[in-house]
């Protein structure tokens, strides 16, 4: 179990504690190794060097504290298998890390840490959560994505 | 003819308006960056995220535009102005079609830019995805 907030491998503070939960079966920064890791890693660190005005208007780059707390986040939200997501910089120093299929968009816009909306499209249907540091949500909306892009494959 | 000067507040923000000289037809750039495109199934290929659609943090923050028929009046060519730097893209909308989903469009010249503009509203998950759906590539953004 890693601790996002400083690196440490004890339980943050704030959260529910294993004994309170009994069985840990949230999402709650519990981190999972991803073949697509380094990738991400890398996309992180870019996004942490823009430069400024790197929209046109002014924007920042992105936090070295947000890059951070992302890369916790998704280690801990998205299930092992899941596809890597693409990450997109914001005009304020956020990011956004998304998924897209011919199923659903899924996108997670971090305000900053522990400050998470997240949006899921289906068609014309949108859904939209903020969250904190629980992502069982996440991992299960990815969960229902690849099971649809695999039903999608074998059926071709 | 030229935008009337948008209201401002004590502190020199400006105030959110929907200004009566941007007509319903006027077109409202957003300048994009090759970092806004992501890959897509749905479009087999590259199309910008919603994240090129949001509002600035600060006082009165809205989303940062360019404003098409200004930049055309002071002689320039709109193509041109917006992809500064020079990798950059952009999008354009009417700001009819803005209006039309509870969105303000204003008028905010800065020093760096006279035709600066600024869209308000709630820029909610949904309201995003239209931003994204009905987005007209303007300019193609340079990787």
């Amino acid at each position: 179990m890693a601790n996002i907030a400083t690196g440490s491998s004890s339980f943050p503070s704030f959260l529910p504690s294993k004994a309170s939960t009994g069985v840990f079966n949230k999402r709650i920064m519990q981190t999972v190794s991803h073949d697509w890791h380094e990738a991400v890693s890398s996309r992180l660190e870019y996004l942490t060097r823009l430069p400024h005005n790197w929209d046109g208007y002014g924007g920042k780059p992105v936090s070295f504290l947000l890059a951070h707390f992302t890369m916790s986040m998704l280690s801990s939200a998205c299930p092992l298998g899941s596809s890597a997501p693409q990450l997109v910089p914001g005009h304020n120093g956020d990011l956004q890390a998304e998924w897209h299929t011919l199923e659903y968009d899924i996108e997670l816009h971090v305000l900053a840490p522990y400050r998470v909306t997240a949006v899921r499209c289906a068609g014309d249907d949108v859904e939209e959560i903020q969250l904190t540091n629980d992502f069982t949500v996440v991992a299960e909306w990815l969960n229902a994505m690849e099971v649809a892009v695999a039903a999608r494959q074998a059926a071709a | 003819m030229p935008l009337d000067k948008p209201p401002h507040d004590a502190a020199g923000n400006v105030e959110v308006h929907d200004h009566a000289g941007i007509l319903a037809d006027h077109g409202v750039i957003r300048r994009i960056s090759a970092d806004h495109l992501v890959d897509d199934e749905k479009t087999g290929g590259k199309r910008v995220s919603t994240m090129a659609f949001g509002a600035s943090s600060g006082v009165n923050g809205g989303m940062s535009v360019d404003l098409e028929e200004s930049i055309a009046e002071a002689g320039l060519d709109p193509r041109t102005f917006v992809i500064s730097p020079p990798f950059l893209g952009a999008v354009k909308f009417t700001a009819g079609a803005l209006r039309s989903q509870e969105f303000k469009v204003g008028y905010d010249p800065i020093p760096t830019n006279p035709h600066h503009g600024e869209v308000w509203g709630n820029f909610t998950g949904g309201k995003k995805k239209w931003l994204q759906r009905n987005a007209e590539i303007f300019v193609v953004p340079k990787a």
